[in-house]
């Protein structure tokens, strides 16, 4: 029987190189394109015959855009809606993969910690960048010394806020890599109790793990609109400070 | 008559609010948000002392001043978050 963490390997499809790095079409890039067109797919079905009166597709779309623009405007405000497409795309690429990587036989992108990663750190240089253009470097430097703080203690809060402002792409890749890959793990360990279990004794001690496997499918499915939510919540957050420094 | 409707109204409300706040502060994210800010500034506080001792081939300093100062900021930010629950 395969491994529970054989889901994760990498397997090439095309074999590619250029420049010495090795651009192979794999699996992961297979899963990432079929994201992007079961989104297109979705947009294109949903609002093929606009009506005033939404029809039932339509009103999926519309209120997809109505979640993500009341997120906004909670987090950020309404200088927010600049970047509307911006979350939109990220929140709808992340939650139709984790999605997708539900499927049976399919492979879950969001489950590895580089991708996760290079979103999330080029998600803060953008941060980073919107900040400094909007306020100029000075202020966004009086961003990491807190205000009413007595001078001696700003030598060691400096580093620890430095600190803290660069563990953000960290926390933000690892919340959404860690919970997909135990997640998937966890699927798979309970589905080799249910085969084992169900061979050594006439399928009766199959039907319990069974009984978990399904729950947890129907929470791994939650957990996939959750994680997408909450980095794409995050990332409100962060453009958020970035707009408004205090 | 109208006070009893306003009464019903603001109980209504309260309810709505308590839910909200359940729905935003569950605990499973607070447990996951304080114990990712621990280890993600450790390991930068880690990764940024490694990198220095590098530079200036100075082997354990670094490492030691920011590992305690990575220590510090993980619970500096689990402090906040705690400050910002109650």
């Amino acid at each position: 029987m395969a491994s529970p963490l054989a889901q994760f390997e990498i397997k090439k499809l095309i074999e590619m190189e250029a420049f010495g790095f090795d651009l192979s079409f794999t699996n992961s890039s297979l899963a990432m394109t079929m994201t992007v067109f079961s989104i297109v797919l979705f947009m294109y079905i949903g609002l093929r015959n606009l009506e005033i009166i939404p029809s039932k597709k339509q009103s999926i779309v519309e209120s997809s855009y109505e979640f993500i623009s009341g997120m906004i405007g909670d987090n950020i405000g309404n200088e927010g809606m600049n970047y509307f497409s911006f979350i939109f795309t990220l929140f709808l690429f992340i939650l139709v993969g984790n999605l997708l990587g539900m499927l049976p036989y399919s492979f879950t992108w969001t489950s590895h910690i580089i991708v996760t990663f290079a979103i999330a750190f080029f998600i803060f240089i953008g941060v980073t960048f919107i900040a400094i253009y909007k306020h100029g470097i000075v202020k966004f430097l009086k961003f990491f010394a807190p205000i009413g703080v007595p001078k001696p203690m700003l030598i060691l809060l400096i580093p620890i806020e430095i600190i803290s402002y660069l563990s953000r792409p960290i926390s933000l890749s690892v919340r959404l890599f860690a919970n997909m890959m135990a997640g998937h793990t966890l699927l798979k360990v309970i589905g080799g109790f249910v085969f084992v279990l169900g061979a050594n004794s006439f399928i009766i001690g199959g039907i319990l793990p069974l009984a978990f496997l399904i729950a947890l499918t129907g929470l791994e499915i939650v957990i996939a609109f959750l994680q997408a939510y909450v980095f794409a919540i995050l990332t409100c957050l962060y453009i958020n400070d970035a707009i408004h420094l205090h | 008559m109208k006070n009893d409707l306003s009464d019903r109204l603001e109980q209504k409300l309260k309810k709505i609010k308590k839910t909200n706040n359940h729905y935003k502060n569950n605990g499973y994210s607070i447990g996951l948000k304080i114990s990712l800010d621990l280890i993600s500034s450790i390991i930068v506080g880690v990764l940024i002392g490694l990198g220095l001792d590098k530079i200036f081939l100075t082997k354990p300093i670094f490492f030691i001043i920011f590992l305690v100062l990575g220590i510090i900021t993980g619970f500096y930010s689990l402090f906040k978050t705690m400050k910002k629950l109650n």
